[in-house]
């Protein structure tokens, strides 16, 4: 049988990221991840709060950008299981099992600047020295993308 | 900024259930099982995934679905709480806005004979077999 199972979710990390390795030696990275309603009706949650686990190769590429209180956009599927409790009670966990996150905080697009211009040996201005170089790097960087791609597009 | 969006394909489990609001509002609830992927040596195992539907999407669901059918349903994942026994309790469901069958059962106007069929109930819509809110 064909089956599909994708979500994409745009949220703030809202705990922070439990990293650890698993009886079976697999790493995995867990979070909460809060996702505000695009409309409200009176009485209802504000935003909707998953849980999101990422495991295996997923985790190497993922860690960075997982830090609380950070914007992120996670892809992955919907995943389901269930656990008995010590009563013999059965209870139903369904959790986003992430692919693929990408960070979304406009903030955080200095602290990327920064990191391409660290090889430059001026450690006690870098910060200041990336900052003002950012825009106009930037603003270079997308003119030069929009010849290419105008003479490029084959159709 | 925020984004919620889901596609899912999978079987009923078992039938649709439709009921009224306190104030009117139809509501269809239903479970899928989403195959997941299949590694060698396991066995084939499911998400069960609950899908909620309003309106007039609820009664279309509760119209033409039956436990077993293959059905792509979009929509938005919710978390809703409530308390049960003194528990607080969580329920993650999918809040479908776009439901499309995938499978013609025998009761499809398309598949069954028109000779026979012609007077069954069957709007235009039933013919693209695709619904949204």
């Amino acid at each position: 049988m064909s089956s599909i199972n994708k979500i994409l979710l745009i949220g703030t990390i809202s705990s922070p990221v439990d990293q650890r390795i698993g009886s079976d030696g697999q790493e995995s990275l867990s979070f909460q991840l809060s996702v505000p309603r695009s409309f409200q009706s009176i009485g209802q949650d504000e935003s909707d709060v998953f849980k999101v686990v990422i495991f295996g190769q997923s985790v190497e590429r993922s860690k960075d950008a997982c830090v609380e209180g950070r914007q992120l956009l996670v892809e992955g599927r919907i995943s389901t299981r269930s656990y008995d409790d010590e009563n013999g009670k059965r209870h139903w966990v369904t959790e986003i099992q992430a692919f693929r996150v990408r960070e979304q905080d406009s903030a955080s697009a200095p602290a990327i600047n920064a990191s391409s211009f660290a090889a430059t040996p001026a450690p006690s201005n870098l910060n200041e020295s990336s900052a003002a170089a950012a825009p106009s790097f930037q603003f270079d960087n997308e003119s030069e993308n929009t010849e290419i791609l105008e003479e490029e597009v084959p159709f | 900024m925020s984004l919620n969006y889901t596609i899912l394909i999978g079987r009923l489990v078992r039938d649709p259930e439709h009921r009224l609001t306190s104030t009117g509002v139809p509501i269809t609830r239903f479970t899928i099982a989403v195959d997941k992927i299949k590694r060698p040596g396991e066995e084939k195992q499911a998400d069960f995934i609950r899908v909620t539907a309003w309106r007039r999407l609820a009664e279309i669901c509760n119209q033409f679905l039956k436990k077993g059918k293959l059905v792509a349903v979009e929509g938005r994942l919710q978390v809703d709480h409530y308390e049960s026994n003194g528990e607080q309790r969580e329920s993650v469901e999918v809040i479908a806005d776009n439901m499309q069958m995938l499978d013609r059962g025998e009761n499809f106007p398309e598949n069954a004979n028109p000779g026979l069929d012609a007077g069954s109930a069957a709007p235009e819509a039933v013919s693209q077999s695709q619904f949204s809110v």
